[in-house]
């Protein structure tokens, strides 16, 4: 039985990492016909390995394959997919305020303050897979000392490490929640057609308030049916239907 | 069937609309070679617009030693095609029959292949002819002749038969530095021409030059020299601008010309002459003073705004455009200076050319972003351009209209993001960063949604719950519980007297019920205590002597020889278990 189980284990292993390496291998073909200048069969295997893999390095990629082929706001959804990941890559800024020339609408979105910058920087070195590797080795720790201390019974040391513990493992798991949440929630999107009216309301009878452009990317605020409330700057808000925009 | 005969037909039709113009071939030059040897593995594209050169790492047994390029025209039927040549230059690493494996190439979409060699690679050399001098000369010292070819005879048949010549022309042959000369090569062939090939340096000292592009066919007229009819061809095409002084020279240009007369080849395999453009002379003369430095030729020159009303806040583009004939490349953009009402930054440029039957026009187009610091209406400084008109022999001066724009609004903040560092790089062009390469990994699983990761955080828990529960709930609790002890050991005695097969066991389950009931050591479990206990307890006689009796045969049993039978043991069995019930209940 544990022989059994043994090989299964090995077997699993050796398809998964089989299976990267296919996906390397398809991710360098696609750079090489990238650089031949073929983004139309490179942009084919892209969008192939997407369907499997979520990375910044293939975002960005697919959105260089986009523009190359004058799909620009295909082009910039991906670039925002590839920012989300990392929001401070300078080639993604820049290919980003290249697509964004394209497009009819240029809205400038206003600086970030000191502490949404040092925020987002941080939430940028703290991944959501970091932050959640953290909190379980805290309740792993966490645990070990209550066992210790049930074992003992009372001991001084062992109740204020667990304390402390308790302290960081709570601040943790509510970080841990809101980011969770965050990422739950597509926030951002691009409007994907021209001419889409922006109402006073979730519904064709409201009055229509700004008409806006393909390429604007808008934040989502909230959801109604098929309508969504979004907003492109601090003016320039109002409801849309959703299947004219794409989220990031 | 006849559904079958139209998709056929259909088929077909397809295939000579959309196919038919696209052509992958290799060709080796020969299928038995010398191991000091070399084969020439040779790729022809037809119909594929600047083709990349075709991967051929897989090729194993032989080294690449040298690889080039070249286009060529071929004539067939009075159509003309543009083919590339890819050339390989293999060198065999080993002797013996060496497969060089078919060569993929991806074309819009669709794969195309070559078909697969088989070469023999022997000893030494297999060319008859090459004397040791001969070989140590490069693969591309092609004979300028191609009539020192060993067989006399097929020599005065072709030389009777060969009649093509190539000329050069230039448009002018007294310029000044700067002036645009159009040089072309013209080509004259009493012969039909399967292909021709330019096969040197297409750069010339004392020039800056710009080459027409090679067009995918070239139309012949026929002209009558000396009584002879030829058709004549324009090869190719340049556009040269002296950038020196004094009597300059265009090389001869030599050309490989296939010949696809049948005659000729009937006689040989050989078909191949080569052939040289003349060179030609250009005699360049100095300009003025004045005129040194400045562009050459006959310009117009213009600059705009599409704006005549801006916010002060905003950035205003203004466009500047310079056409004319001239170098172009080389060209100064005037621009602004900063002023105490505008600041102008470094402008993008463009540079397009047009090529047109007798002079090559060029374009420049700039934008240039200017910025403002005041508001109010604000007249831009009007910008010059000079050149020098080589046919009116003087400088001419061209001056951009006024341009005035209305500035409103307030400023929002100070220039600080305005302010670009003054320097001397010149924005050619924009593009997008290029793309990312390296080790990709999925950045879009989540460890949190994974069951893995909800079991360890859960377990743990789990295992300390149930530690706390045994530790202060069952030891603290439920064993010292005399309720719920009374019952557990009980249960836990008819479960053992149920599970018994031999007599034997029967006093020792009684003992353990005893011990934990009473608290009896188990010196101290005799018969005169069991009486005692079970007298105090108010257990009647008759429970009380079978409890006894079994008890003491079970521990003779195992000195008796006379066992007892499986039945006789299940019926004791059964009347113990219902006498412990009902001794259980009054025990205290």
């Amino acid at each position: 039985m544990r022989k059994k189980l043994f090989i299964l284990i090995l077997l699993l292993m050796l398809i998964i990492g089989l299976g990267a390496q296919s996906f390397q291998d398809n991710f360098n073909k696609a750079s090489q016909l990238y650089e031949d200048g073929n983004f139309k069969e490179s942009l084919k295997i892209y969008l192939g390995i997407e369907k499997y893999i979520k990375n910044w390095k293939l975002f960005y990629n697919i959105g260089n394959c986009y523009f190359k082929l004058n799909q620009n706001v295909e082009a910039k959804i991906y670039y925002l997919r590839s920012k989300k990941i990392k929001p401070f890559n300078s080639s993604i800024n820049k290919n980003i305020e290249i697509v964004n020339r394209k497009f009819k609408d240029k809205i400038q979105k206003p600086k970030l303050d000191f502490f949404n910058k040092f925020l987002l920087r941080f939430e940028s070195i703290l991944s959501l897979n970091l932050i959640s590797t953290i909190l379980l080795i805290l309740i792993l720790t966490l645990n070990v000392f209550i066992f210790m201390l049930l074992i003992d019974g009372k001991n001084k040391v062992v109740v204020y490490f667990i304390s402390f513990l308790l302290i960081f493992t709570i601040l943790v798991s509510f970080y841990h929640i809101y980011r969770v949440s965050k990422h739950n929630f597509k926030e951002s999107a691009v409007i994907i057609d021209n001419n889409v009216e922006l109402r006073s309301g979730p519904g064709d009878n409201n009055t229509v308030l700004f008409k806006v452009n393909q390429g604007l990317e808008v934040k989502i605020i909230e959801k109604s049916k098929n309508w969504l409330q979004v907003s492109a700057s601090s003016q320039i808000a109002g409801w849309m239907k959703e299947k004219e925009l794409e989220k990031i | 069937m006849v559904k079958l005969r139209i998709v056929l037909i259909l088929f077909l039709f397809y295939n000579a609309l959309f196919c038919a113009d696209i052509e992958f071939k290799a060709t080796i030059n020969s299928d038995k070679i010398g191991i000091d040897d070399v084969l020439i593995y040779k790729i022809v594209f037809k119909g594929v617009d600047n083709p990349t050169q075709p991967d051929i790492s897989h090729i194993s047994g032989f080294r690449i030693i040298q690889t080039s390029k070249s286009s060529e025209y071929r004539f067939i039927n009075s159509k003309s095609s543009f083919y590339t040549n890819f050339e390989f230059y293999l060198k065999p690493l080993k002797i013996g029959q060496l497969k060089l494996p078919p060569v993929s190439y991806k074309y819009k979409g669709k794969e195309y292949k070559t078909e697969s060699f088989i070469v023999e690679v022997v000893k030494g050399s297999t060319n008859p002819y090459t004397s040791p001098q001969r070989k140590r000369k490069s693969i591309f010292d092609f004979d300028d002749d191609f009539f020192s070819s060993p067989f006399d005879y097929n020599r005065n048949q072709k030389k009777q038969r060969i009649d093509i010549k190539l000329k050069s022309f230039v448009s002018k042959k007294n310029v000044v530095v700067g002036e645009q000369v159009i040089y072309k090569i013209l080509l004259y062939s009493q012969n039909r021409i399967a292909s021709i090939t330019m096969l040197s340096n297409q750069s010339f000292p004392g020039f800056w030059q710009e080459w027409y592009p090679v067009p995918h066919s070239i139309d012949g007229v026929v002209k009558q020299i000396n009584g002879k009819s030829y058709q004549v061809y324009e090869v190719r095409k340049a556009a040269l601008f002296p950038t020196k002084l004094g009597v300059l020279s265009i090389p001869a240009l030599k050309f490989e010309l296939s010949i696809s007369d049948n005659s000729i080849s009937f006689f040989s395999s050989q078909n191949r002459v080569f052939r040289f453009a003349p060179a030609v002379k250009i005699n360049v003369n100095n300009v003025s003073e004045k005129a040194k430095n400045l562009p050459v030729g006959n310009f117009t020159f213009n600059v705009s705004s599409d704006k005549h009303e801006i916010d002060i806040n905003d950035i205003l583009t203004l466009k500047l455009e310079i056409k004319g004939e001239g170098n172009i490349k080389t060209l100064d953009i005037p621009g602004f200076e900063t002023s105490n009402y505008f600041k102008s930054y470094p402008s993008k440029i463009t540079r397009s050319y047009d090529y047109t039957e007798n002079k090559l026009i060029g374009k420049i187009f700039a934008e240039i972003p200017v910025s403002f610091k005041k508001n109010g209406v604000i007249s831009f400084p009007i910008l010059k351009f000079k050149y020098y008109d080589s046919k009116k022999e003087k400088v001419i001066t061209k001056e951009s209209h006024p341009i005035i724009v209305k500035v409103i609004g307030q400023r929002e903040k100070q220039e600080s993001i305005l302010t670009l560092p003054s320097s001397e790089i010149v924005r050619e062009g924009e593009d997008i960063d290029f793309i990312k390469k390296g080790k990709i990994y999925n950045q879009g699983k989540y460890y949190y949604k994974s069951i893995i990761f909800k079991i360890f955080f859960i377990i743990p828990f789990i295992l300390n719950i149930l530690f706390f529960i045994k530790k202060f709930v069952f030891d603290d609790l439920i064993s010292k519980s005399k309720i719920l002890n009374k019952k557990r050991v009980i249960n836990k005695t008819i479960k053992r007297l149920k599970a018994v097969n031999s007599y034997e066991e029967v006093h020792i389950i009684l003992e353990n019920y005893l011990k934990e009931k009473s608290g009896f050591g188990l010196s101290e479990i005799n018969v005169e205590n069991i009486r005692k206990l079970f007298r105090k307890s108010k257990i009647n006689d008759y429970d009380t002597g079978i409890f006894i009796r079994m008890k003491s045969e079970s521990e003779s049993s195992k000195f008796s020889p006379q066992k007892k039978s499986e039945f006789e043991l299940k019926r004791d069995l059964k009347l113990l278990i219902e006498i412990l019930g009902r001794v259980d209940t009054k025990l205290k």
